[in-house]
């Protein structure tokens, strides 16, 4: 990318946070609680040689099990005698870190994908938009079920690739859209007329008015991508040796914490998803109103 | 009268190619859904005997003339291309989706059949309560937009639509279910009574279909909530209801004849749409209610692999959602008679 199409990316984003962020309250909340939430990811370890120094606290059998929440353990202990707030702690940050890499790689396949059909047309568009038809329509979570088991997979990074594959269909269709809109606008024209290349085009002129969409879309693939992961985990699949928000909620409810009413265990992971869930939803919205002008008319603030 | 014999042609034309892409679509499903399974490399009659032999520490004698005289009774001993000839032949001919894993001698499609009623029944009340909840809510805090109570709803709506059930579905049942211990936290009915048409067991199915049914309507109505009110707004926007308020309309009467008849038909329609959902919409709350419906034999036909039953469960709920949407492509010329077929 030469200097002046990232001055331009530049400018869109100081434009970006003096302007909309000021006047949108969900963008506001939204962005407060996913910083407040990788804040707390980002002090685990300090808080870790706080409570514990320097002894792992997620080794088996190291506390009493099933502790109630005290000053040592804030959360008390789990069936295996490790620490409950550590160990919620450590899934937050693999759920959000399997999340972020799933929606980039979705965000890049629908990007290129919806860029191409929406640009080039004809048949091509043809072939990719049915694709993506079907996509949507698939029952996504019995065959992630089964590309669940195929594998057996034991690695973070083969699990959000295969997350990725059911996310990017939607983003790819909303860029298309977007693509089909713009193609048409004065200012292509006025850039094919001046010489320049298709592919010059699609970066200096479309791709910028596209970067709302793509925020939406990875932001959608990301939240998607934490709640799969968390649902094929409650039927015991995905890879055993990393803990994430849902592997605590499987443990919690296959371990009898649910029916012995543990809230302590429980509780957070869940409130933990629903909290980014929520953020995720907020930040969609809020960026819908205000590069959609459509939007904002029926939202009515 | 020649205009209207063209459109019905024209229409006519239109459900034929609509019907013909609708069979291709489920035979295709059905293809893709039965290799998807049989490519899974792990064998469950393997993986069984590993798995006895690993808890139980002794190998079995004859484990693998064993498993040879199950792959014959399965038919997996064949290639897979007439496996899937013969799969096919039985799925259309005589509704046989293969015997199942789970209830050895059993043919899966009997346990299906079993257990389609429950979720049926489940998400089938929930779909339509939560969407009747949904349109009228939504409808009221669109036409009451600039109150505090209406955006409230509404942004709490925002946070939470489309959130996965299960989620929903633990919570409530760690509250009511344990800690309170008001309401029962699984099964369909209780295990000492049998199914019958008393008021007794009646009752005691309402008891247990209540949270997982609850933690259903209580998400799944925020979406209609939502899409519901931006209809309301967009038509408090149009001319024929300003023209209406001029006339000098009770408000009631605006609301009934002029708003809510204009959101009914888009809002059918993607009630129709979600009643596709009927068999899959539910899968992981039925899981964790241990409700005997179609998504908690799929989960215990995943944990066993057995590939038939679960074959046999993603191609109902495909050719489910497939149906649906077919219904309502071809019932859509008589509902709305502005769209034009060429």
């Amino acid at each position: 990318m030469d200097r002046a199409s990232s001055m331009l990316f530049f400018k869109r984003f100081k434009r970006f946070f003096a302007q909309y962020l000021k006047h949108n309250l969900k963008l506001q909340i939204g962005l407060t609680l996913l910083i407040a939430l990788i804040l707390m990811i980002l002090i685990t370890p300090i808080v870790r040689r706080i409570l514990f120094s320097n002894e792992d606290p997620l080794t088996i059998g190291k506390f009493d099990r099933y502790l109630p929440p005290s000053f040592e353990h804030p959360l008390g202990t789990d069936l295996f005698g490790r620490d409950v707030f550590i160990l919620v702690l450590e899934g937050l940050k693999n759920s959000l870190l399997l999340g972020v890499e799933t929606g980039i790689i979705a965000t890049l396949i629908g990007a290129f994908v919806g860029v191409l059909s929406g640009y080039k047309g004809g048949i091509c568009d043809a072939i990719l938009r049915t694709l993506a038809d079907n996509m949507l329509v698939l029952p996504v979570w019995p065959i992630l079920v089964i590309l669940a088991l195929y594998a057996r997979i034991n690695d973070m990074h083969s699990f959000s690739l295969i997350l990725a594959v059911f996310s990017w269909a939607w983003i790819a269709r909303t860029i298309r859209a977007q693509v089909l809109y713009l193609k048409e606008m004065p200012y292509v024209d006025l850039a094919k007329v001046s010489g320049l290349g298709t592919l010059e085009i699609i970066t200096k002129e479309i791709t910028p008015n596209l970067l709302p969409y793509i925020g939406v879309g990875l932001s959608n693939a990301v939240i998607s991508a934490i709640l799969m992961e968390s649902g094929v985990r409650l039927i015991g699949l995905g890879p055993p040796t990393v803990m994430t928000l849902g592997l605590l909620i499987q443990y919690s409810i296959n371990w009898g914490v649910l029916s012995l009413g543990m809230y302590s265990i429980i509780l957070p992971p869940i409130s933990l998803v629903i909290i980014l869930f929520a953020s995720l939803n907020l930040i969609n919205t809020g960026l819908e109103e205000q590069f959609n002008p459509k939007i904002k008319k029926i939202t009515g603030e | 009268m020649e205009k209207s014999h063209h459109v019905s042609k024209s229409v006519l034309y239109y459900m034929i190619r609509r019907i013909i892409i609708y069979i291709i679509s489920v035979y295709v499903a059905l293809t893709i859904n039965f290799f998807l399974f049989r490519m899974i490399p792990v064998d469950p009659l393997s993986m069984h005997f590993q798995m006895i032999e690993q808890r139980y520490g002794y190998t079995i004698p004859g484990t693998n003339q064993i498993i040879e005289h199950y792959k014959k009774i399965f038919g997996y001993d064949k290639d897979l291309f007439t496996q899937y000839i013969n799969y096919m032949k039985e799925l259309i001919l005589h509704g046989n989706m293969g015997i199942s894993f789970l209830a050895f001698p059993k043919e899966s499609q009997v346990l299906i059949m079993q257990a389609l009623p429950w979720s049926i029944g489940l998400l089938g009340v929930a779909t339509i309560i939560s969407w009747s909840l949904g349109v009228i809510i939504g409808t009221l805090v669109g036409w009451w937009r600039e109150r505090k109570t209406s955006s409230f709803i509404y942004s709490v709506a925002l946070c939470l639509c489309n959130m996965p059930y299960y989620y929903l579905a633990i919570i409530l049942v760690l509250f009511f279910g344990y800690i309170w211990a008001i309401l029962p936290p699984s099964r369909a009915f209780s295990p000492h009574l049998t199914p019958s048409l008393t008021l007794e067991f009646i009752w005691d199915l309402i008891v247990h279909a209540t949270l997982p049914s609850l933690s259903i309507i209580l998400i799944s109505s925020l979406g209609w909530l939502i899409s519901t009110r931006a209809l309301v707004i967009t038509i408090l926007g149009e001319d024929f209801l300003a023209f209406a308020q001029a006339k000098g309309l009770k408000k009631i009467r605006i609301l009934n004849r002029y708003v809510l008849r204009n959101i009914l038909l888009p809002q059918t329609t993607g009630l129709g749409m979600s009643l596709g959902f009927i068999v899959s919409g539910s899968f992981l709350v039925e899981w964790i209610f241990k409700y005997p419906g179609v998504g908690e034999l799929f989960s215990r036909a995943i944990g066993s692999l057995d590939y038939n039953t679960a074959v046999g469960i993603v191609s109902i709920s495909t050719v489910t959602v497939l149906t649906a949407n077919l219904i309502i492509d071809l019932l859509y010329p008589f509902i709305d008679p502005r769209i034009r077929y060429g």
